[in-house]
């Protein structure tokens, strides 16, 4: 394709859509745009040309490439379309021009992002995925979604700060500002990137905001918020630390840790956020694997495939568990039960969902996961290996069962609501059907896992794996088959713990509990340390500058006005360090 | 444009020009104390900085012509070591430029905010005041007589109380800050003075010049280092060092806006000029005690003030003291480029100075508005005020996002500048610290904006109303100024690279 | 679909149509008790008495199938314990089992009361407004200066 079209990073499109939406009062046309703009740009994207610079301007001494295409960034950003699409959908019944602006505007920088050549574009896009995301958590018009937003934001803009600071230093020692793999993380400019995309993956750590803003945020955005900023990470990583060892570790234990908070969680959307942080830690561990040897082309496609159907079924999870908040107006295991009576439908989306996130042979997660499990054997991480093993059984636990089974069975609740409105019940069954179609061996022509291997980074390699060997189905269905046995089995002993409301405590105690409250007592010794150092002085000192303050201070506002008095001090005792310093350096 | 301006200007003003630079206002100071009219006064003194302009721009292009980049004039024909001598290079040249320019956008801004907050006997004697005080400044940024710098700093800072507690019309707090100014100043310039005083008995010489070449065969000399330990106290306190800051906060909040416009643009700055002075042209880097106080006193400083400051900005709840908070961080970053030691960080803490003046001018203009037309200076009062005043506070939001450092602005490329230099001696922590600091910075000032952009207003009766045009025009200079100068980086690198050259002694011009 | 579909459909064509459009009918208006009618058709096997220890069985008998499948299948594999017969098996259940019981001391420790943060929260604004949620009231935010 030629022509000025052909220049058009998709992203920019949908962005400059986003900001028309904005301020368009008609809301059918204005949804309509939702709807027709990422199929144009699905389209746009699949006529251009691979590995190309399609659009790159020279300004202020960078080479900025806006719109560069290849194997990697194509299947992401094919999975943000596909997922800005789904979303345009599942928001049809709502009437909201800034959260249908901010969501489309949201997911064109996603996309313009992974499709930027350059660093200083990346961060212009990186910044605006938190700026324009953090709409969608605020107009839940909660307390709790302002304050979570507000934090929420805060660690955002955090990691473009770092990213930024990264890529000055990047700049300063390189001159050169492409997007390309870092070969060492001993430099710091590489350090600062690292921590910049470990913020928006969620690492263990720095994981909290996710779980902490994702719950509290409107029904809609949800489901808008899971698609996006962590798959962005996930493809930053997968563009500039592939192969890092680091991040195997980091992997591994991303996807184990969640597992457990995920049991004891109450509430069903932050289950889900969880499980978020679990898969971008299989994704993770499989970018880490790809560098050397065989494992790479198998790990990248790895983290690619999982990246692109994650994308999909978390979204048709937070669909799910969004259209149940929409009709009973909570998502809180123990509020909930026995829903399947008045939405079946959902159930059953829901249920494909969470067999698809599961791993189930025939369902999209089976084709995905199998990559990244198959190359971490390969390369002979064992103990990564049974971790990622283990984390599989935590999925299905937490996704698999807990998810359907509180919402929709277990002990019935006796809410009797409407199912789902239609258009959330379109855009589940458009993803249930992806969620399938790339999960099925090529039966169905023009479907199956085959298509999606197709789009992979490395095709060739992906299309000579085959997932569904014997034995390959056979101890995936072991795993899953004894997983569910013992949920059925501590169920009938009742040894299964019980949902009960409340908060579970996480990370972001630290900063929400004990450094507010460090916050408060260090300003009050604040407060106080200045006069009573003032005060231990004037013990020393005798009274003399007792009765000089008494003599300047106009009604004691001397005082009042300023540390004035300790002021001082402080210039008697910093000379007395310089002199100090300046006697024994010289002597 | 330096030699359209050296070519058309009269000789008597190239041959004079750096003493005119200074005496013009301080001349005209006395006589617009008998003025009648404030407005008179008013224009007289746009006059006065306009002049001042003309010949810092002249020296400029006299510093860059000449071979030796320096511009020497003897006080009265007597020579170099007697008599006084007004000495002119790349850094002062800089200093003065600022100081002058700030000083004209910052008159023009006054007159509306001087009508609302100074009592109308007092407009001339007020301005007069303002004119003794900018002549202060140059002659601080002028002189090459260690004794005469003292002179100048005093008088600058006499006047300053004076125009300090002036505040005491619209609120009476003004006048224990400018007391206690007064007293943090006095000690400050104090120890100025004793310091000098080491280093006269060390050398028997006043001249810094005159000093800085006799100083390398005194080493070990006591009184030598006792004088480097009270001028780098005294002028620290001078420049607001922290924790030598404590006085700013109140003097910044409570004088009238325009005297807090003008000082939080110029009086820390020329402070600072004269600390850089003695660190790097008096005395030398390569010096043991210096080398050691860099490492263990003023970047520690320098730290501490960027995060410490910038912690207390974000509790403030009144708009100047966030604004006067940060000031000391933002001096935290320049003591941080002075402490790296190497010309890479000087020129990059000067490159700040020039940008925050830029940032911190507009800031208080803008303030320096809504205080004349809304009587408020807490966040709250702020709140919508982005509906009712939007050209005023889009100045302020340019100014603010240049604060917080963000591309595209000025504050963003002095940042840049810091980390490089940061970086090219592997201090990458403190890079780092920096770069939190900018977080903090996001933090205090997008409270302000948040109150501004997406707040209702409080009160129903802020109804559309802007600052006068004469706030806003040099409001929009100085928001203008901020993006030109954050893309455009040419001429105030350029000014502060030339200026560290100087500083070190080198003769690295173009 | 069909099944539900009465034997007397052998009538003329035009009752057979109208009752499949009764059919479709019914199929989405929700009983007097609010139960969709899809729900008993998919899941009303669910309401079984027996349904659970059915399924306990049907579990336990096809995790016995699975595991002595592996001694028919040959297997290849990376990880040198995965040889290990019923390996999958064993850790599956064993993950899942250490998981969930896991969920008791880490919820005694862990779990707080839900205004622990001093937040309120409740639900998001764009839910159902048919759903009878009494609106946060609370969700005005205090600033600074604001007057007590």
């Amino acid at each position: 394709m030629t022509g000025p079209l052909s220049m058009l990073n998709p992203g920019w499109l949908m962005i400059a859509v986003g900001l028309v939406a904005l301020f368009l009062p008609m809301r059918r046309v204005r949804q309509g745009l939702t709807i027709a703009t990422p199929i144009i740009a699905i389209i746009l994207l699949a006529l251009a040309d691979q590995n190309v610079n399609h659009l790159g301007v020279q300004a202020l001494g960078i080479d900025f490439i806006f719109y560069r295409v290849d194997g990697l960034s194509f299947i992401f950003g094919l999975a943000f379309l596909l997922a800005a699409l789904l979303n345009a959908i599942y928001a049809w019944h709502t009437d909201d021009r800034l959260q249908d602006g901010m969501a489309m505007a949201y997911a064109g920088a996603a996309v313009a992002a992974t499709f930027s050549g350059d660093m200083m574009s990346l961060f212009v896009f990186w910044e605006l995925t938190a700026i324009t995301s953090v709409f969608l958590i605020l107009r839940a018009g909660t307390r709790a979604a302002y304050f979570a937003s507000m934090r929420y934001l805060a660690i955002q803009i955090l990691s473009g700060v770092l990213l930024l600071a990264g890529i000055a230093y990047v700049y300063h020692s390189r001159g050169d500002l492409s997007v390309q793999a870092f070969t060492s993380l001993k430099e710091p400019g590489a350090i600062l990137v690292f921590i910049a995309l470990g913020i928006k993956a969620a690492f263990p750590f720095l994981h909290n905001w996710l779980q902490d803003s994702y719950p509290k945020a409107t029904v809609v955005g949800a489901v808008v918020l899971s698609a996006f900023t962590t798959k962005l990470a996930v493809y930053a990583f997968a563009r500039m630390f592939p192969g890092h060892d680091a991040l195997i570790w980091i992997g591994a234990v991303m996807t184990v840790f969640p597992v457990f908070f995920a049991v004891i969680e109450n509430d069903l959307r932050k289950v889900l956020a969880y499980s978020l942080n679990n898969q971008v830690g299989f994704m993770i561990c499989a970018i880490g694997l790809g560098a050397t040897g065989v494992g790479n082309a198998l790990a990248l496609n790895g983290a690619s495939a999982h990246a692109f159907c994650h994308i999909i079924y978390k979204g048709l999870l937070f669909m799910s568990m969004g259209a149940v908040m929409y009709r009973t107006g909570t998502t809180k295991a123990s509020e909930l039960g026995g829903l399947y009576k008045s939405m079946p439908w959902t159930t059953v989306f829901c249920i494909i969902g969470a067999m698809s996130i599961s791993a189930f042979p025939l369902f999209s997660g089976f084709a995905a996961k199998s990559l990244t499990m198959s190359a971490v054997g390969h390369e002979g991480y064992t103990i990564v290996w049974l971790m990622l093993l283990f984390a599989s059984a935590g999925v299905l636990e937490h996704s698999g069962i807990k998810i359907p089974y509180f919402a929709f069975f277990g002990h019935d609740s006796g809410k009797r609501v409407k199912e789902a409105p239609f258009n959330m019940l379109l855009a589940m069954g458009l993803a249930a059907f992806i969620c399938v179609a790339v999960g099925i061996p090529a039966i169905v022509p023009g479907l199956g896992y085959e298509w999606l291997y197709n789009l992979l980074p490395y095709r060739e390699e992906a299309m000579a794996y085959n997932p569904f060997t014997l034995d390959h189905v056979l101890t995936q269905m072991q795993l899953l088959v004894l997983a569910i046995f013992a949920f059925v089995m501590l169920k009938r002993l009742g040894w299964y713990p019980p949902e009960k409301p409340g908060v579970v405590l996480d990370t972001d105690w630290v900063y929400r509990k004990a450094g507010y409250g460090l916050f408060t007592w260090a300003g009050t010794i604040w407060q106080k340390a200045g006069p009573a150092m003032t005060s231990v002085f004037f013990k020393l000192t005798g009274r003399a500058y007792d009765r000089i303050e008494d003599t300047f201070s106009p009604r004691g506002e001397l005082a009042r006005g300023g540390l004035g008095s300790a002021m001082a001090i402080w210039t008697a005792i910093l000379l007395g360090l310089v002199l100090l310093l300046a006697f024994i350096t010289s002597s | 444009m330096m030699d359209i301006l050296l070519n058309a200007a009269p000789r008597w003003a190239l041959l004079h020009a750096p003493v005119l630079l200074v005496m013009m206002p301080l001349f005209l100071a006395p006589v617009l104390a008998l003025v009648p009219n404030g407005r008179i006064a008013w224009l007289v003194s746009i006059f006065a900085t306009a002049a001042s302009l003309f010949f810092a721009l002249i020296l400029l292009g006299q510093v860059q012509a000449s071979p030796v980049g320096v511009v020497s004039y003897d006080i009265g024909n007597w020579p170099m070591p007697i008599g006084i001598v007004f000495r002119v290079d790349a850094l002062n040249a800089m200093i003065l430029l600022l100081v002058s320019a700030v000083g004209v956008l910052a008159t023009i801004f006054s007159w509306p905010t001087v009508v609302a907050e100074i009592n109308k006997q007092k407009h001339a004697l007020f301005y007069s005041a303002f004119l003794v005080c900018f002549a202060g400044l140059c002659g601080v940024a002028i002189t090459g007589d260690a004794f005469n710098l003292f002179v100048f700093l005093e008088i600058s800072s006499i006047s300053t109380y004076v125009l300090v507690a002036l505040g005491a019309g619209r609120d009476r707090r003004a006048l224990p800050a400018a007391f206690n100014y007064l007293i943090m100043g006095t000690i400050g310039a104090s120890f100025y003075i004793i310091g000098v005083g080491f280093l006269y008995a060390a050398t028997g010489t006043l001249n810094i010049a005159d000093i800085a070449s006799q100083l390398p065969s005194l080493a070990g000399n006591r009184s030598v280092e006792a004088g480097f330990a009270f001028i780098v106290i005294g002028l620290g306190l001078k420049a607001a060092m922290w924790p030598l800051h404590s006085w700013l906060p109140n003097a910044y909040s409570y004088s009238p806006s325009f005297v807090t416009m003008f000082l939080s643009a110029t009086a820390t700055k020329v402070a600072l000029y004269a600390l850089i002075r003695f660190l790097f042209t008096v005395f030398r880097p390569e010096f043991a005690f210096e080398q050691a106080s860099f490492t263990f006193i003023l970047m520690p400083l320098g730290l501490a003030a960027m995060i410490s400051c910038s912690f207390q900005a974000v509790f403030q709840t009144d708009v100047r003291r966030t604004l006067a908070y940060s000031s000391v961080a933002q001096v935290g970053y320049m003591i941080l480029g002075v402490s790296i030691g190497s010309i890479a960080g000087l020129s990059a803490g000067l490159f700040h100075l020039l940008n925050h003046a830029m940032i911190k001018g507009a800031l208080f203009m803008a303030v320096g508005g809504v205080v004349l037309t809304y009587q408020g200076t807490t966040i709250r009062d702020f709140a919508g005020l982005g509906r009712s005043a939007p050209w005023t506070m889009t100045g302020f939001a340019i100014a603010a996002l240049s604060l917080i450092g963000v591309p595209l602005t000025a504050g963003f490329q002095s940042k840049l500048q810091l980390g490089y230099a940061l970086f090219e001696q592997g201090m990458w922590w403190a890079v780092a610290l920096v770069v939190f600091s900018s977080f903090l910075a996001v933090i205090y000032m997008g409270r302000i904006l948040e109150a501004i952009f997406f707040q209702a207003p409080i009160n129903p009766r802020k109804f559309r109303k802007e600052a006068p045009i004469l706030i806003l025009v040099p409001l929009w200079v100085l928001a203008l100024a901020n993006i030109y100068f954050g893309i455009n980086t040419e001429f105030p690198l350029g000014l502060a690279r030339d200026a560290a050259a100087a500083a070190f002694g080198l003769e690295a011009f173009r | 679909m069909s099944d539900e579909t009465p034997n007397d459909t052998r009538d003329s064509n035009g009752r057979f149509v109208k009752r499949a459009a009764e059919t479709a009918h019914r199929l989405h208006t929700p009983s007097e008790e609010g139960v969709h009618p899809m729900a008993k058709i998919l899941f009303g096997w669910t309401e079984n008495k027996r349904t659970g220890t059915l399924i306990f069985w049907g579990f336990a008998i096809l995790s016995m199938v699975l595991i002595v499948a592996d001694l028919a299948v040959p297997r290849h594999e990376y990880v040198e314990i995965a040889h290990a017969t019923g390996f999958y098996a064993l850790w599956g259940f064993a993950s899942f089992a250490f998981v969930v019981l896991m969920g008791w001391p880490l919820g005694r420790l862990l779990r707080r009361k839900e205004d622990y943060y001093g937040e309120p929260g409740g639900p998001p604004a764009d839910i159902d407004p048919d759903v009878p949620v009494e609106p946060s009231t609370e969700g005005t935010y205090r600033y600074e200066g604001d007057e007590d």
